[in-house]
């Protein structure tokens, strides 16, 4: 027995060692203790989580920053932030998440459906549970986490944030609009995505409304999205969408190339690809989502209950067409002036023209004014 | 304390998975990439099967039933096909990944509000420490489910260890650890040292989709990448545990595994409560594990040279 416990008598003291480091850098966190009752600083302190280091997430959480700084919140000034990474790695989302609500801080801010999950969970038997406002979370009412898509408010009392499905039925029926003859649509998505998923599921929806077929090829990786998309489209499409999927959004070159050869369209749910070379975009950016999202941070920062704020899907939606993607195409595409006339972004002749179309403004239950403060700005991006 | 806990949770349930792997890595000298499927796998199967209203237990059991019959599939590719068995984990790791597709139908599957073994683990903890939400060590306000659960994951990793320990004591475990050492010999006796492997790789993958399914109980969610990178994890997790204890009995490195595991969770908990730069958080826990591999020979050498030195004078 002796000998036993000398032979592990390494390794439990390394554990026990490590322990007492961690145990000893969370003093603060002792019950009645004075130093963990308030932050050593008198500003506002928010953690920011996001799951991994990819362009998106990146794009939103700026978009959460720069809408902060709009309100005047700025990161050393008058709020701390703290960033955490996962950097892809579950496990690390989950301890991640514990750090993150057994800490005292104002607001949690989390990006993407898995750092949603993991907080949350974390969060719910926290007492009391941190304020927390999640985004870039395609479809939050299917991540088991409370949300009630039928009842907006119908949510954690401590919980908001927004949903950002892409508006795919909208798209659909511009090119209806535009070409009523067309009939099939081309998608390459990747399966494991789950924001992916929720687009492809409203693209089966909308298609099968608006009469239209959806030829659907799947692409794990980046580097399989090309060939994929050859695939689909020789399987015969009138043109190709590219949705919000993470994985195929990223080889959106090497997509456009392959369409062009097959001398097809190429529309995307994400605005900036029309610069380079798809026909349409509509949709919203990761950074305007973010800044959607950062809006109701700093509305809860400000003192606004996030009991009151309703979880809805919305988000920003612009219009880009690329008037120079329409030649070579098999088909005779036209673009009407009452189409371009709601255009955000115009081009033509490699010029990129930016139309004075605003932003949609958000739903009036999202909106909120503070109590004896001025209405909030827009201001432009 | 929360942090802790945490750590210490998660470094259990992670430690099945390092003991899956020390039976195909260091048993069976085999490093087997099945792992990255077969944990999706473990909770694939116990989400899915949960959220169709199966009990957690029963769920749980398919789950490890699930990996155990992923792991005999690359043990068959691996003895009867004779293919690389590094290849043989590469293509089952990537049928896995359909197949977890399939499984789940969807890329994510949340069971929060869903009975599962972390729901069974709060009943006990209601059990013990009646109706508080949290109670107080050293100070530290504990909410009774995470203790709970780090409990009851204790006990389950300790029975685990003790069976897999028994096991490999027995005449066919005995055959198994033997061919592994010497294929040459147990297949001079007369025994199937194919029919061996393949038992071991699917024991190893059982244990690790049991890791799987925990993790996706205990987390609230399955997803569908929750496997990338675990099979570093799991080596990692075996090598530190072998800086740890030794050379030694088997017992004393299941203990290894299961304290390498618990280590390396702790070593993650403890570089981002150091607030560094999340990028540089993959950076660190692989300087963290040098470090842990490389600490005990250096401190050895260090100790040899000394005596030495004093020998001379």
């Amino acid at each position: 027995m002796v000998r036993a416990l000398a032979q592990l008598s390494t390794g439990l003291l390394t554990i026990l060692a490590t322990s007492a480091v961690l145990l000893l850098a969370d003093l603060d966190g002792r019950r009645g203790s004075e130093a963990g009752a308030a932050w050593d600083s008198a500003y506002p302190r928010i953690a920011v989580v996001q799951h991994a280091t990819i362009d998106p997430l990146d794009e939103g959480i700026r978009g959460v920053l720069w809408a902060l700084e709009d309100r005047g919140f700025v990161d050393g000034e008058n709020l701390e932030i703290d960033f955490f990474n996962a950097q892809g790695d579950v496990a690390t989302s989950n301890t991640i998440a514990k750090e993150v609500t057994g800490k005292r801080y104002d607001v949690l801010v989390t990006s993407s459906t898995i750092s949603l999950q993991t907080v949350a969970n974390a969060n719910r038997f926290r007492d009391p549970p941190r304020r927390h406002v999640f985004g870039l979370t395609a479809n939050p009412f299917e991540a088991g986490v409370g949300i009630d898509r039928d009842d907006p408010f119908a949510h954690p009392p401590y919980m908001a944030g927004l949903g950002s499905l892409p508006p795919v039925h909208e798209l659909f029926a511009l090119l209806r609009e535009i070409r009523p003859t067309i009939e099939r649509v081309g998608l390459v998505w990747n399966p494991a995505e789950a924001n992916s998923e929720a687009a492809t599921r409203l693209a089966r929806d909308a298609a099968s409304e608006l009469g239209l077929v959806l030829i659907e090829g799947n692409a794990e990786s980046s580097t399989a999205a090309g060939e994929v998309a050859a695939s689909v489209l020789a399987r015969g499409v009138d043109v190709l969408w590219i949705s919000t999927d993470i994985t195929v959004s990223t080889a959106a070159d090497v997509m456009i190339e392959a369409a062009r050869r097959a001398r097809v369209p190429v529309v995307t749910s994400l605005p900036g690809t029309a610069q380079r070379g798809a026909l349409i975009d509509l949709g919203s950016s990761f950074f305007d989502i973010g800044v959607e999202q950062g809006r109701l941070v700093a509305d809860v920062l400000e003192g606004r209950d996030a009991a009151s704020i309703p979880i809805l899907n919305w988000t920003p939606d612009t219009l880009h067409v690329n008037l120079d993607a329409l030649a070579g195409l098999r088909d005779a595409w036209r673009i009407h002036e009452s189409v371009l006339a709601r255009a955000g972004v115009v081009i033509e002749g490699g010029r990129v023209e930016e139309r004075d179309v605003p932003l949609p403004a958000p739903p009036a239950s999202l909106a909120w004014t503070q109590p004896g403060g001025s209405d909030e700005a827009g201001g432009p991006r | 304390m929360n942090l802790l806990i945490g750590a210490l949770t998660l470094g259990l349930i992670f430690s099945l998975l390092a003991l899956g792997v020390y039976v195909s890595f260091r048993i069976f000298k085999i490093p087997d990439i099945t792992a990255e499927g077969s944990i999706t796998l473990g909770g694939a199967v116990a989400a899915a099967l949960i959220i169709q209203g199966v009990g957690p237990v029963e769920a749980t059991l398919a789950a490890v039933l699930a990996g155990f019959l992923a792991g005999a599939a690359t043990g068959t590719m691996a003895t009867k096909l004779a293919i690389q068995p590094l290849l043989a984990g590469i293509l089952s790791m990537t049928a896995l990944y359909s197949v977890n597709l399939r499984v789940m139908g969807r890329s994510n599957i949340p069971i929060v509000q869903e009975t599962t073994l972390a729901t069974y683990a709060e009943r006990l903890g209601g059990w013990i420490w009646g109706a508080e939400t949290s109670i107080d060590v050293l100070g530290w306000s504990v909410a009774t489910r995470d203790a709970s659960i780090l409990v009851s994951i204790l006990l389950l990793v300790v029975l685990v260890g003790l069976l897999l320990n028994w096991f490999f004591r027995t005449e066919i475990g005995s055959a198994m650890r033997a061919s592994g050492d010497n294929p040459q010999m147990v297949s001079a006796l007369g025994v199937s040292v194919d029919r061996l492997t393949i038992f071991g790789l699917a024991l190893s993958n059982g244990l690790i989709a049991l890791s799987g399914a925990l993790l996706a109980q205990v987390q609230g969610f399955a997803d569908v990448q929750m496997g990338i990178g675990i099979i570093a994890l799991g080596l990692a997790s075996v090598i530190i545990g072998e800086a740890l204890v030794g050379s030694a009995s088997l017992g004393f490195m299941f203990c290894g595994a299961v304290m390498g595991s618990l280590l390396f969770r702790l070593l993650v908990a403890i570089a981002l409560r150091g607030g560094l730069n999340p990028n540089d958080l993959k950076l660190i826990t692989a300087l963290f594990v040098l470090l842990a591999l490389t600490g005990p020979t250096l401190l050895r050498r260090i100790r040899e040279s000394r005596r030495t030195a004093e020998g001379r004078d």
